[in-house]
């Protein structure tokens, strides 16, 4: 316990200093203490909820790709790889287009789009690994293997899928299409709901943070030490996917967080679930709020998508972690 | 589990398949407190798969297995956790960890909570005591050879604490004083009031420290007695291949010999 707390404390201090930089600085410069107060409320009243948002999508992504992580034993896992963005993708660009079709506001059917496009993939997924989730694997490898596997190949349709709407978008809309689906930050009307699942998944992960501890050594290791294995793969596997689905209709899909943030973090405070799992939050979280950060100011006025930045920057962190981590 | 068990495992008209491939059938089989039985047989007849059954781990394919009086079926992973231990053949860890920190994780099911107490952490000290690896508790779990990486999964059995101790081939990485050193802690762990099933390929270890053999052949086995089990036509019938009994100390050893 009190090994955790330094390392806590300083990922909420990184967190709340994120915050604060992105809700004072944007795409129009810094705010100074001389402003008006008609456009330091204004300013603030757009950057708020951008960094918060920003903040929430971060970290439901890397909570998600840290229980990913466990549950396929598999560092390389992250929250798309079972196929949960493809389908919440997919989900989002069918409603858009089903929306342009019968002229209805786009803004309004990406987020649901994407959601069911989630639930969907969820769906298909236990439905198709439904024997290997029943049984207990005693090779370690073998059912992650099954449900890694199924993932891929659902991902694999998906991204066909997503390949098909962009394709026989009109020219107008397919500039936005694209542009959500490299990440976009700008929509904060699901905040709530996020920030509802997002705490509900940070209780139910350190509840069962010891239990995870055990899975990510083996399932046959982790049942005969008394953890209900079924049962509790089933259960990451929806919070991971309620995370993911949250993050993916707010957002779109923003890669490298969800791999990049929980891996980092194992090389530096090690793979004790009970801190890594809060730890992954919170350094999601500020990681792709300083990422949108940037995103909005290296070559302002211009945006730039914050997927490119979280993955410009995330590829040289990672390379270097990994290389210290062997040394 | 209050009221008092004779045995602390018992097969009733057990039979196991895997795959379509039957590997028992009909076993009736017990183990009380205080003895130590070693499974022997050839390579595919069925040790693993009934260590692994009568850890709950896979299903029984027919009849019942009863842990300290109960249906095994019936008891929640935790409350078999509490009852018996199993050291898996292989233990394949994808992610570092301090060794200390895998042998607590023995004590789960009985702090049960966030954190483990001083106690479980004492105990889990003393466990890697015993198996010999106190000086490596700080070291780290992927840096082990396989034969330490093995009694650390030992020591956190021991962390465990059951009454009923299954191990999947406990001597197959260690070297030959280790091997010893294993043999007698089963011993001492029996001779404490436990019961230990262990498997295994050496029989004159088997017949030198277990109390009890059980003997698997195709169609056939052979339960009983450590010295009425070890005998040059039970395992020849078993192994397939000749015996000659040699005695040297005082001791019986089994030399195996090609067939013919």
């Amino acid at each position: 316990m009190r090994r955790f707390l330094p390392v806590l404390c300083t990922l909420l201090l990184l967190s709340l200093l994120s915050l604060t930089a992105a809700a004072l600085c944007g795409s129009t410069g810094c705010l100074r203490p001389s402003a008006s107060a008609d456009s330091v409320s204004l300013l603030l009243s757009l950057r708020v909820p951008r960094a918060l948002t920003a903040f929430a999508v971060g970290a439901a992504l890397a909570l998600s790709g840290a229980l990913m992580q466990v549950l396929l034993r598999n560092p390389l896992a992250d929250p798309y790889v079972l196929g949960l963005s493809g389908g919440s993708a997919a989900g989002a660009l069918l409603a858009m287009l089903a929306a342009l079709h019968l002229g209805w506001p786009v803004q309004l059917a990406t987020a649901p789009g994407a959601l069911l496009g989630a639930a969907v993939a969820m769906l298909l997924l236990f439905g198709l690994v439904r024997q290997s989730l029943r049984h207990l694997a005693i090779s370690p490898l073998l059912s992650s293997q099954r449900l890694l596997l199924t993932g891929v190949m659902l991902a694999a349709g998906f991204g066909a899928l997503i390949s098909l709407a962009l394709s026989v978008a009109p020219d107008a809309q397919l500039r936005g299409m694209v542009f959500w689906l490299i990440g976009d930050l700008d929509d904060a009307r699901l905040l709530p709901v996020t920030a509802a699942v997002l705490i509900l998944a940070l209780l139910w992960a350190l509840r069962y943070a010891p239990a995870l501890n055990l899975l990510a050594r083996g399932d046959a290791f982790a049942q005969l030490l008394g953890v209900p294995v079924l049962w509790l793969r089933v259960m990451v596997l929806c919070t991971a996917a309620a995370c993911t689905a949250m993050a993916v209709a707010m957002a779109g899909t923003i890669g490298f967080v969800g791999l990049v943030v929980p891996h980092g973090l194992r090389l530096l405070i090690g793979n004790d679930q009970r801190l890594l799992l809060p730890g992954a939050m919170l350094g999601g979280g500020a990681a792709l709020t300083l990422a949108d950060l940037l995103a909005r100011t290296v070559v302002a006025p211009v945006q730039l998508p914050v997927g490119v930045i979280t993955a410009l920057i995330g590829v040289p962190c990672f390379l270097w972690l990994l290389a210290r981590g062997r040394s | 589990m209050s009221a008092p068990a004779s045995f602390i495992l018992q097969a009733q008209q057990v039979s196991l398949q895997v795959g379509s491939r039957i590997l028992l059938e009909g076993l009736d089989w017990q183990v009380r407190p205080g003895e130590f039985w070693c499974v022997l047989g050839r390579n595919g007849i069925g040790k693993s798969t009934l260590l692994h059954a009568a850890a709950g781990l896979q299903p029984t394919h027919a009849g019942q297995w009863q842990l300290l009086g109960q249906p095994l079926q019936g008891l929640s992973p935790a409350e078999m956790a509490r009852h018996r231990g199993l050291l898996l053949q292989q233990q394949h860890d994808a992610f570092s960890m301090p060794v200390i920190e895998a042998v607590l994780a023995g004590r789960f099911v009985h702090h049960g909570g966030w954190q483990a107490t001083a106690e479980d952490e004492d105990l889990s000290l003393e466990s890697l005591e015993r198996v010999g690896l106190s000086s490596l508790a700080a070291a780290d779990l992927l840096q082990l050879s396989g034969g330490e990486r093995q009694r650390v999964g030992l020591a956190t059995l021991l962390a465990q604490d059951p009454d009923l101790y299954l191990l999947d081939e406990p001597t197959s990485h260690q070297d030959v004083a280790a091997q010893l050193q294993l043999m007698t802690l089963l011993c001492e762990l029996a001779a404490g009031g436990k019961g230990v099933v262990a498997s295994c390929h050496d029989i004159n270890l088997a017949s030198r420290f277990a109390t009890h053999v059980l003997l698997l052949a195709e169609g056939r086995r052979w339960a009983g007695p450590a010295q009425e089990i070890c005998r040059p036509a039970a395992l020849e019938a078993a192994f397939g291949c000749r015996f000659v009994q040699v005695e040297t100390d005082g001791m019986l050893q089994f030399l195996p010999l090609p067939p013919g």
